[in-house]
C-alpha cells in the first residue's frame, strides 16, 4: 500500500521480487543489520575511489553490493524489492546521475536522500572517510521535510538514503 | 501558485473540493513542496517565468475514481494533465503544457492485470513500469520479452502513447504499433474500449486490434484526447538465440551502400533485430552496443578527423583515407542482430554477410552469440534492453559528454525523422553543425542515427540542459531553429518536449496546416470545455485559441 507520499514521485513497486543477478565484488559478511542502522551499502564499481569505503563497511559488518554503471540493475533486484518490504536506510557511492535515478525512484517507496557528500571527503581527502560519516548519518533520526532533488551532483558522491520523517497523513 | 488565465481561485478551490470527494484529501496535493514534485527536472525554463508548471495534483487509484475526476475538471473548467509514472525526461517528465493545469497522476493505477504466454500478450495500467512488467513477466514464470525504452522507470502505456521506441524485434521495439486495445476515459468522462474490447465479454481483446469500424486508437496517441486507463501490448516470446553481427566498411562514401543494404536486409526479414550504425574510427559508439557505452572510457576528439567528417569533400576524404590507414580501424561499421532458432540466426548472419560483400573491402567480424537465459558474465556486459530487460543506463550517463562543458542537470532531444540513407545523414550532420556554430554553441560529434524505425531513422541529437537561463536560453533558440531547418528540408520530429510542441506542430503545415485544424476540430467535440492537457502536441482547445 503505497502512501500519499511516495505516490508523489517514484515508479515501480508492488510486484513479487524475481531471482537475483551478481554483483560482484560483494561482500555480504552479516545478515543485514549487522552494521547498525544500515542495511546496505551499494556502489559503482567504476567510480573511483569507491571500493575503500566498501571494504570498510563490509569489515564493520554491513552488506554490501555493488554494480557496473547502470544503476537499473541494483534497482531492479536489490533496492526495490527490499524496499517494497518496508523502509531501511541504506548508503552508497556512485557518479551524481546514478544518485540522481534513485532520488527519483526512491520516493515511492518512502525513502529520500539524507545526506550527499562529494567524493574524496573533504578535508581528509581520503574516501574511505565517507564510511564512517555516513555510518554516524544513518544512526541520526532522518530530517524532515526531505524531498527528491531535481538537481544533479556532478562526480562521485556519497549518498544515504532514509526513511522519509513525517510521512502521510 | 500559477493558474490558468480563466481559471479564478474560486473555481480552483471547488475544483479542489471535488477532487478530494473524488479521491479522498490525503490523495489531492496541493502544497508548495509537493507541486514542485511535478517540475519537469529537465525543464529547459527552470525558474523562469515561461517555466511550466501545476497548480496541483490528483492521484486516483481506479477508473471510476479517475472518470469522477474528469467529471471534476469539466464542472470546475479546471484542466487536468495525466500522466502515468511521470519520469519522460527529456520529453517533458510530468509537467503540464498548460501552466496551472491540475496533474492527475496515474502511478496509483499500477497493476499488471494480465500476462498471456500463449498469446504473448499483457495488459496493463498505467503506473506500470518497465521495472515492474519486466518483473511480473518473470513472476509469472512467461517466456516473454519487455520491450524496453531507454528509460526503465517508465510506463509502457505513456511511452507507447508519446510513440516511443525500443530495441528487439521490429514489432515489437514500436511501442504504439505493439499495443493491442485500449481503455479510455474520455474527457467527458464516459469509459470506451476500442478495439475487440468493444464487445462487452469480448475474448480476444489482445488478440485482434482493430475491432471493428474506424481504428480510433491513434488518436489517443501524441493527443489530449482521452485518458488511457489501460493498454494491452503484445510481447516478444524469449528467442533460442540472438546473434550480434559487425560488418566494417573502410570508405567514407561507403555509408549509403552500407545503409541501403542493411535497409534492404531489414525490410526483407532476414535482419531481424535493431541495426545500428557506428563510426570505429571516431570511436562513436554504435548505437544498442554495450561495449562502448561507459564514457569513463571515452577518448578526446580527434577535430581534424572530425572536421572531415563533415566536410565529405576530396581533400576530406584523403585524411580519413589516410587515418583508416595508420589506425586499422575501419571508417564505418554496421551493427546487425537476428533473434531465433541457433540454426536460423547463424544462417541469417550467413545471408547478411553475402549481401555486405558487395561492398568493396567489406570486412565482418566475429558475431557474438547468446543463448538464453543470459550467463551472468553476459548479463554484466550487454546493452539490456536488447535483451528485453530495463535499464537506467542512459539516466545515468546521458549528461555527461566530452563536448559539453556547461554544468548539465539533464538532456533535450531534438529528434527529426530523416530518410533512411547515408546521403541524409550527411546532410542532415553539417546542417546541424552549421546552425550550432551560427548559434556559438559547441558543435557536437559526427553522429550516426538510431535504427529504430523500419524505413525511417531518427537523427536525435542531445543538447544539455542546465541551471543557468542564459544557456538554456542558447540552446533552446539552437533546437527552435533546428526544428525550422529541418522542416524545410521536409525533416519532421517524431516527438518533443512541451515547450516546443507547438512549433513542431507548425511545421506539419501542409495544406494550410489542415492537420492541425482537424485535431482541433475532433478536440472540440471530444472535449468542449477543454479541460484536458491544453497544448499537449501542440492541440489546443477552443477556450485557449487565440
Amino acid at each position: 500500500m503505497m502512501t500519499r507520499r511516495q505516490i508523489l514521485v517514484g515508479s515501480s513497486g508492488g510486484l513479487a521480487a524475481g531471482a537475483a543477478w551478481a554483483f560482484a565484488p560483494t561482500w555480504n559478511v552479516s545478515a543485514p543489520g549487522a552494521g547498525g542502522d544500515l542495511a546496505l551499502f551499494l556502489f559503482d564499481r567504476s567510480v573511483h575511489g569507491a571500493l575503500l569505503p566498501g571494504r570498510a563497511l563490509a569489515r564493520r559488518g554491513v552488506a554490501v553490493r555493488s554494480f557496473h554503471g547502470d544503476v537499473g540493475v541494483p534497482w531492479l533486484e536489490v533496492l526495490e524489492p527490499m524496499w517494497r518490504r518496508g523502509p531501511r536506510p541504506v548508503a552508497g557511492i556512485t557518479d551524481g546521475g546514478a544518485l540522481f535515478c534513485l532520488e527519483q525512484l526512491a520516493w515511492r517507496h518512502g525513502m529520500a536522500c539524507a545526506l550527499r557528500l562529494a567524493l574524496p571527503v573533504a578535508r581528509s581527502g581520503r574516501s574511505e572517510d565517507a564510511a564512517d560519516m555516513l555510518l554516524r548519518a544513518a544512526g541520526q533520526p532522518p530530517g524532515s521535510g526531505l524531498r527528491p532533488s531535481t538537481d544533479m551532483a556532478r562526480g562521485p558522491v556519497a549518498w544515504l538514503f532514509q526513511p522519509v520523517g513525517g510521512n502521510g497523513r | 501558485m500559477r493558474l490558468p488565465h480563466d481559471v479564478t481561485p474560486e473555481m480552483f478551490d471547488r475544483a479542489l473540493k471535488g477532487f478530494r470527494d473524488a479521491v479522498g484529501p490525503e490523495w489531492v496535493f496541493t502544497s508548495d513542496e509537493d507541486v514542485a514534485l511535478y517540475r519537469d527536472a529537465y525543464s529547459p525554463f527552470w525558474d523562469e517565468p515561461e517555466e511550466r508548471v501545476a497548480s496541483a495534483a490528483v492521484a486516483p487509484a481506479n477508473v471510476e475514481q479517475v472518470q469522477a475526476c474528469v467529471r471534476v475538471a469539466n464542472q470546475t473548467s479546471l484542466p487536468v494533465y495525466p500522466i502515468s509514472t511521470g519520469k519522460n525526461l527529456g520529453y517533458g517528465g510530468s509537467a503540464p503544457a498548460l501552466s496551472g493545469s491540475c496533474v492527475l497522476d496515474l502511478k496509483r493505477m499500477d497493476r499488471v492485470l494480465d500476462v498471456d504466454e500463449a498469446n504473448a500478450s499483457v495488459l496493463v495500467e498505467p503506473g506500470v513500469s518497465y521495472f515492474d512488467l519486466y518483473r511480473a513477466v518473470r513472476d509469472a514464470g512467461a517466456k516473454l520479452w519487455v520491450d524496453c525504452p531507454d528509460p526503465g522507470w517508465g510506463s509502457p502505456i505513456g511511452n507507447a502513447l508519446d510513440r516511443g521506441g525500443g530495441y528487439t524485434r521490429a514489432q515489437f521495439r514500436n511501442h504504439f504499433d505493439a499495443h493491442c486495445g485500449m481503455e479510455v476515459v474520455l474527457p467527458t468522462g464516459e469509459l470506451m474500449r476500442t478495439g475487440m474490447g468493444a464487445m462487452p465479454g469480448a475474448r480476444t481483446w489482445q488478440q485482434y486490434k482493430p475491432g471493428f469500424g474506424p481504428w480510433v486508437d491513434g488518436l489517443f496517441s501524441q493527443s489530449n484526447f482521452g485518458v488511457v486507463t489501460k493498454m494491452g501490448f503484445w510481447m516478444m516470446p524469449e528467442p533460442e538465440a540472438c546473434l550480434i553481427g559487425r560488418v566494417y566498411a573502410n570508405r567514407y562514401e561507403d555509408l549509403p551502400a552500407l545503409l541501403r543494404i542493411l535497409t534492404h536486409l531489414e525490410n526483407s526479414g532476414i535482419v531481424n533485430g535493431m541495426p545500428g550504425l557506428g563510426s570505429p574510427l571516431l570511436q562513436r559508439r554504435v548505437p544498442a552496443d554495450p561495449q562502448a557505452s561507459d564514457p569513463y572510457g571515452a577518448t578526446g576528439i580527434d577535430q581534424a578527423l572530425q572536421d572531415a567528417f563533415y566536410a565529405g569533400d576530396d581533400k576530406a576524404r584523403a585524411l580519413i583515407a589516410d587515418r583508416v590507414k595508420q589506425t586499422g580501424r575501419s571508417c564505418w561499421n554496421a551493427l546487425v542482430k537476428f533473434y531465433g532458432p541457433e540454426k536460423l540466426v547463424r544462417l541469417q548472419w550467413e545471408i547478411a554477410k553475402e549481401a555486405f560483400a558487395d561492398i568493396e573491402g567489406l570486412r565482418a567480424g566475429d558475431p557474438e552469440f547468446y543463448g538464453f537465459p543470459l550467463s551472468d558474465e553476459d548479463l554484466a556486459k550487454v546493452h539490456k534492453p536488447t535483451f528485453g530487460i530495463p535499464s537506467l543506463s542512459v539516466f545515468n550517463f546521458g549528461i555527461r559528454t566530452d563536448h559539453q562543458p556547461e554544468l548539465a542537470v539533464g538532456h533535450q532531444a531534438f529528434s527529426p525523422v530523416i530518410p533512411r540513407t547515408g546521403e541524409a545523414i550527411f546532410e542532415s550532420n553539417r546542417l546541424f553543425a552549421q546552425v550550432l556554430k551560427e548559434e556559438g554553441l559547441p558543435v557536437p560529434p559526427f553522429h550516426l542515427p538510431g535504427c529504430v524505425w523500419e524505413r525511417a531513422i531518427m537523427m536525435i541529437t542531445i543538447f544539455p540542459v542546465t541551471r543557468d537561463a542564459e544557456t538554456n536560453r542558447k540552446y533552446r533558440k539552437a533546437i527552435q531553429r533546428l526544428v525550422v531547418e529541418a522542416a524545410r528540408r521536409g525533416w519532421g520530429e517524431y516527438r518533443t518536449p512541451v515547450i516546443y510542441q507547438d512549433l513542431v506542430m507548425g511545421t506539419y503545415s501542409f495544406g494550410d496546416h489542415a492537420l492541425r485544424r482537424f485535431h482541433e476540430t475532433v478536440k472540440d467535440a471530444l472535449d468542449p470545455n477543454g479541460i484536458l492537457s491544453p497544448g499537449r502536441y501542440g492541440i489546443w482547445p477552443r477556450r485557449n485559441r487565440g
